[in-house]
């Protein structure tokens, strides 16, 4: 296995009487880009907290490229909180200058870098407005180049996604794996599946604060096995779900995904269909990640 | 530590930078100066009209007496007043007065005065004007016609003096301060407001700084902008940053309010000549509201640190912020005890209780110095108070900061001050 930059090893931490992580050890290898899955209140944002040292966990150990945490490694992490804002009242270059002072930086460096990427974000011309004039979504981004102006190893981003637009999106997906291509390691934090299945090398699905299942995506799916099917069928298609062998149905509007039950057999299933409808699609396939995701949570919290 | 420069720096810069700063600087010694010098100033310059003036002389006598030393002058050399008599008949008395009042409601006249007959026995004379508010010509009226009417009881008496004016001459005291450096003219109304405006000034400083450090936490809480900061820097950087970064501010703001107050004040005190106001303003007091402006600074910038991070919102701040008002105007409620008897037992035990000291303390200075032992003893509770108050708002701080939605309670905070 390639060499582990980031190293949980059973960490807790409560808040009263509720736990919100519970012995969660997971390792990120350097230069992956690492996704931290789980529905909300699993237990993410906390655990992310506890890497940064925001908050201290109750016991477990965490290490960031072979050491415990130390106030220098803060340098080398840029951190992306899951709620948005900046200094309403400071002008944007002065909030990049600000930020990359607080990160190493000299004024005028984090103010020459944070100019090249406001032009790549079309935020050039915003750079001498203050942070209320700025839309929300200009706010984001404004946000986020504070966050990755000093070229971090590690960067953490809680729920980057959310409330982006598709163009947004596409760019900071980009700028991830172009950050992943210099060497940095990525772990972020979300529940949208589909963005995790297009950028993440590795997941971790969490649940309750505790690890349900990790692993390289790639893998993850394989030991799911080609157990789904997308299907398509002309005319009415409800009864699918009747069927034998068939553990559930998820309706992507153009295909619907069959999720095979146990020793359910997909032959079967095909001559089945084909005596009801005409059938336009029918593959064999690996689950969604959505899928693996509501399994997984399903099945540790029936257990 | 270069974290600690760099937000210090930043909460200076963030605040020196802004309107408010700058124009604060240059309002507050103008309130000053409009309270100390307007009255001098007016005094001088003040333009008053001539006043037109009717008088129905029961008695007699008075009339033309009155006539004769009502002969002051504007400061353009008008005479001040125009008197007119009015003659005192029985069966018409009613009528005339009746016209008289008319004449004053249509302006033909701005007042007029019934003088009765047993004036010398007893009976007093009426003013009837259309303003109550003309003090000094009341004031006038009634010196001369006492020095008048005293004049006339000593004549019946067989004693007639050529000098009553000077025989009558009223007693002035004058007030000394006695200072180790020897005596000094003051004047009570000049020490007051001297004492008011420094408490005021003290107390708008810090309350004001103190409640945009409260803000500013908030403002960094719900935008989680204090997560990022605190995976940059420790929450003791950020908080130290910010206190030393708007302490520096006020100080500034005060010291260069206190600069432009001499650059223009002095020139004006020389020309009205208020050598009282020099006597005031001086250096034990000077020095000693700076060293009272840091501490309550940083005994407050404590308070308000809790108040910021245990809040979600300005309005939650703003609802606690009344007791700490309450505090620090305390002096100025008790102002007036305090300038009979600023060395009072209950007022020095109230002065060392820092919620108390450093208004309490200016405003004790301004009248009468504490001793030395004393000043010194309140500087010592004030800075452990400092210390322990700070280690509790750090400690609320760290974990306050983490925290959204309700208002901890009492419990709560204390398992928070005891976080490890």
């Amino acid at each position: 296995m390639t060499e582990v930059y980031l190293k949980i090893d059973s960490i807790c931490k409560s808040f009263g009487t509720f736990k919100a992580v519970d012995g969660l050890s997971l390792e990120v290898p350097a230069g992956s880009v690492y996704g931290i899955l789980g529905p909300n209140g699993a237990g993410k944002t906390t655990t992310i907290r506890m890497l940064l040292n925001i908050i201290a966990p109750d016991s477990g150990n965490i290490e960031i490229g072979g050491r415990p945490f130390a106030d220098e490694l803060k340098k080398q992490i840029g951190y992306l909180p899951e709620e948005r804002g900046i200094f309403k009242k400071m002008k944007i270059l002065d909030l990049l200058g600000y930020f990359g002072e607080l990160k190493g930086l000299s004024s005028k460096e984090s103010k020459r870098r944070g100019t090249e990427w406001a032009e790549r974000f079309g935020l050039k011309d915003w750079l001498k407005k203050k942070g209320e004039e700025l839309s929300k979504g200009m706010q984001q981004k404004a946000q986020f180049i504070c966050t990755v102006l000093h070229e971090p190893k590690l960067l953490i981003l809680d729920e980057p996604f959310s409330g982006l637009d598709p163009i947004s999106m596409d760019l900071l997906k980009d700028i991830i794996l172009e950050l992943k291509s210099k060497g940095s390691t990525i772990l972020f934090s979300t529940h949208q599946m589909d963005s995790a299945e297009r950028l993440c090398e590795y997941i971790c699905l969490i649940n309750r604060g505790r690890k349900v299942l990790d692993g390289r995506l790639a893998e993850v799916k394989r030991g799911f096995g080609k157990s789904s099917l997308a299907v398509s069928v002309e005319g009415d298609s409800s009864y699918l779900s009747g069927l034998p062998g068939v553990a559930r149905v998820d309706d992507y509007g153009a295909y619907k995904e069959i999720r095979l039950a146990n020793g359910g057999n997909p032959q079967q299933l095909l001559r089945e269909i084909s005596s009801r409808s005409a059938v336009h699609r029918f593959e064999l396939m690996e689950p969604s990640l959505h899928n693996i995701f509501i399994e997984a949570v399903k099945g540790s919290e029936g257990k | 530590m270069r974290n600690l420069w760099v937000v210090t720096k930043k909460e200076f810069l963030g605040m020196v930078k802004t309107k408010g700063f700058v124009i604060g600087i240059f309002l507050g010694p103008l309130i000053l100066g409009a309270f100390m010098f307007l009255p001098a100033f007016l005094a001088r310059k003040s333009k008053e009209p001539q006043q037109r003036m009717a008088a129905i002389d029961q008695s007699g006598w008075l009339y033309n007496k009155l006539d004769s030393v009502l002969v002051d002058t504007l400061p353009d050399g008008q005479k001040a007043y125009i008197l007119s008599q009015i003659p005192y008949r029985v069966d018409s008395f009613k009528p005339e007065e009746e016209k008289l009042r008319g004449r004053i409601l249509k302006k033909e006249l701005d007042a007029y005065l019934f003088v009765p007959a047993g004036i010398d026995t007893g009976a007093s004379p009426v003013y009837y004007a259309r303003s109550a508010g003309n003090v000094v010509t009341q004031n006038r009226l009634e010196n001369r016609m006492h020095d008048l009417v005293v004049a006339r009881r000593l004549e019946k008496q067989g004693v007639t003096v050529a000098n009553l004016k000077s025989l009558l001459k009223d007693v002035d005291l004058e007030l000394r301060q006695v200072t180790e450096k020897g005596t000094a003219k003051t004047s009570f109304f000049t020490v007051y407001l001297t004492s008011f405006f420094l408490v005021i000034l003290l107390f708008t400083t810090v309350l004001g700084y103190g409640q945009h450090l409260a803000r500013s936490i908030v403002e960094e809480k719900n935008t989680r902008i204090i997560e990022v900061l605190t995976s940059s820097a420790t929450p003791f950087q950020l908080l130290m940053g910010k206190t030393i970064g708007l302490g520096a501010a006020a100080l500034s703001g005060v010291l260069a309010m206190f600069f432009l107050g001499f650059l223009f004040g002095a020139p004006l005190v020389r020309m009205l000549e208020m050598e009282n106001i020099k006597n005031v303003f001086n250096p034990v007091l000077l020095v000693n509201f700076v060293i009272y402006l840091l501490l309550g600074y940083f005994f407050f910038m404590s308070i308000f640190t809790i108040l910021g991070a245990i809040s979600n919102s300005d309005q939650e701040v703003q609802s606690m912020v009344a007791p700490i008002v309450w505090a620090m105007v305390l002096p100025m409620m008790i102002g007036f005890l305090v300038a009979q008897n600023p060395n009072a037992g209950w007022i020095t035990i109230l002065s060392l209780i820092p919620f108390f000291t450093p208004t309490l303390m200016v405003m004790r200075i301004s009248y009468l110095p504490p001793s030395w032992p004393e000043l010194a003893a309140s500087y010592v509770i004030m800075i452990l108070s400092i210390l322990a108050m700070g280690a509790l708002a750090a400690k609320i701080f760290r974990v306050g900061i983490l925290m959204y939605g309700k208002r901890p309670t009492l419990p709560e905070l204390v398992r928070w001050v005891r976080y490890r």
